[in-house]
């Protein structure tokens, strides 16, 4: 039983790890995108 | 970028494509392997609960507290995961919708909208697009290709000719027109749209081409004897094209490239004449009749009727005169017409022939050559003095031409004196036509190498034909 609750919190620690590397990733490339298409700034 | 575009420097086409790609939506798949893990590591913790609650609840061993720290560690989890996704697909939408309203996002939407066939949606990003550039020309070809792609033909000419009308910004215009017109089988539309085109600047190698497929259907003589030696100085302005763009001289013209641009695995609106509808079968033709022995299949074109007249000579059952006359009535393109009178000249029927050229001269007042033929045509059947003086205008129209130079003094004789000698032409490297003006006046230049392409076999077969009238009842003799 201690094994699957130790188990258990090291995948709620994955979980948290990838959740947090998707959402850097995916704000900084929104980011990059609205700088670069603002900096042209065409319309 | 910005003070590029300030200062009015072209900008490159990767830059653009760069920038265009930016205002899609970023296909990152690394994004995507990553919330495909997110749900598997949700998935196994599920999974791994459950089944230690099955466990507790069969009498294992077990912590007091075990059930609580489950319920709380896969709880957690299951907040984690879906407070992840749910941030994810509300930057997706609200990049998205940011990006949408920019100019290049609008780009990206109608690059995007093509490319999978939603005309609808192509139409309302050019109108977008349109309320921030509304002078940008390459808009109005766009509007007029989506409406060819929308099957209506007519309406995309109307538009390309009035975009060409009221518009020195010309992109597509020569593509999209001519494709429309070749649809609509209007040759000499499609050469009229791609003339005003060559009006308004240099065209590209591409344009050049599509020109030739269409001289080549529509059945004009040196597109389909002599080729790309039609016009001699067509090297020079592709090796012209080679080293510059006439498009991406400006901003909208990079603008254009860029959203063209199709290198690699890069996106863009295919507007290569190959992938547009109509535009790739002429093309196709124009390579196998100059490139392979194979004939092009083009039926219900002036060229396969032409093709068809001479392959069928002297054949039972057919009527070359009335087919000719026939293709002639529906003609309004003085360069088809001269074709015609010179098959039906060649075939051995100057009379219906002559009609034929003093219709093509109306068309064409000013081109020598259809005098000339005028003029043999004459002469053959026994018209010497109106042979005598179209062939003073044709001469008078270039006297430069060799071939027009040796016919005057034949033309209009009935003598035996000889004025032409073979031995003047030996050394000259002649285009196939001219050699088919010397075997219509009688005069034996040396034969072509071996034919091998069907435009070279077609030459020859006019050539022989011609030689033949002239067999044993050759007009003026031979020194």
């Amino acid at each position: 039983m201690s094994a699957h609750i130790e188990l258990l919190s090291y995948l709620l620690g994955a979980i948290v790890f990838s959740v947090g590397f998707l959402s850097a990733r995916l704000h900084s490339s929104a980011d990059a995108a609205r700088r670069q298409v603002s900096d042209v700034a065409l319309a | 970028m910005r003070e590029a575009i300030l200062r009015g420097d072209p900008l490159s086409t990767s830059e653009i494509s760069g920038l265009v790609s930016a205002a899609t939506n970023p296909n990152d798949a690394i994004a995507r392997l990553t919330r495909l893990l997110n749900g598997a590591l949700l998935v196994a913790a599920v999974v791994l609960a459950a089944d230690a609650l099955r466990l507790i609840e069969q009498g294992v061993d077990h912590p007091p507290n075990a059930v609580l720290l489950i319920v709380l560690l896969v709880g957690a989890a299951i907040s984690v995961g879906i407070v992840g996704e749910a941030d994810a697909r509300h930057l997706d939408a609200a990049t998205s919708n940011e990006l949408s309203r920019t100019t290049l996002g609008r780009i990206a939407r109608l690059d995007e909208a093509l490319d999978v066939g939603d005309l609808p949606g192509a139409r309302q990003a050019i109108q977008d697009l349109h309320r921030s550039f509304p002078a940008w020309g390459l808009l109005a070809e766009l509007d007029a290709y989506v409406t060819l792609r929308e099957g209506d033909v007519d309406g995309a000419l109307n538009r390309v000719s009035s975009h060409l009308d009221r518009s020195d910004d010309v992109y597509v215009s020569a593509l999209v027109g001519s494709a429309a017109a070749l649809d609509a089988g209007k040759f000499d539309v499609a050469l009229r749209v791609i003339d005003q085109v060559e009006r308004k600047r240099p065209l590209t190698a591409e344009e050049l081409r599509i020109r030739r497929a269409v001289c080549l259907l529509a059945g004009h003589l040196d597109e389909m004897v002599d080729g790309a030696a039609a016009k001699a100085n067509d090297g020079q302005e592709l090796a012209l094209m080679a080293q510059q763009s006439p498009l991406g001289s400006n901003i909208s013209g990079a603008l254009f490239e860029g959203i063209v641009a199709l290198e690699g695995d890069a996106t863009g609106i295919d507007l290569r004449a190959e992938s547009i509808r109509g535009l790739s079968a002429p093309l196709e033709a124009l390579r196998l009749w100059n490139h392979s022995s194979e004939v092009p299949r083009c039926d219900g074109t002036p060229f396969a009727l032409l093709l068809d007249l001479v392959a069928s000579r002297g054949r039972a059952g057919r009527d070359p005169v009335a087919e000719a006359l026939r293709l002639a009535t529906t003609l309004v393109d003085g360069e088809a017409l001269e074709s015609i009178g010179f098959v039906l000249l060649v075939l051995g029927h100057p009379r219906p022939a002559i009609d034929v050229f003093e219709r093509s001269i109306a068309l064409r007042p000013k081109y020598p050559r259809v005098h000339w033929a005028h003029a043999v045509s004459c002469w053959r059947w026994g018209w010497d003095d109106k042979a005598r003086e179209s062939a003073g205008r044709a001469l008078a129209l270039d006297r430069e031409d060799l071939v027009l130079a040796a016919s005057a003094p034949i033309i209009g004789r009935t003598g035996s004196a000889s004025t032409v000698d073979e031995g003047e032409f030996e050394h000259q490297s002649l285009r196939p036509t001219q050699r088919l003006q010397l075997a219509l006046i009688g005069v034996d230049v040396k034969p072509a190498p071996s034919p091998m392409t069907s435009r070279e076999r077609f030459a020859e077969a006019l050539i022989d034909a011609a030689r033949e009238l002239h067999g044993h009842d050759r007009p003026a003799s031979v020194a």
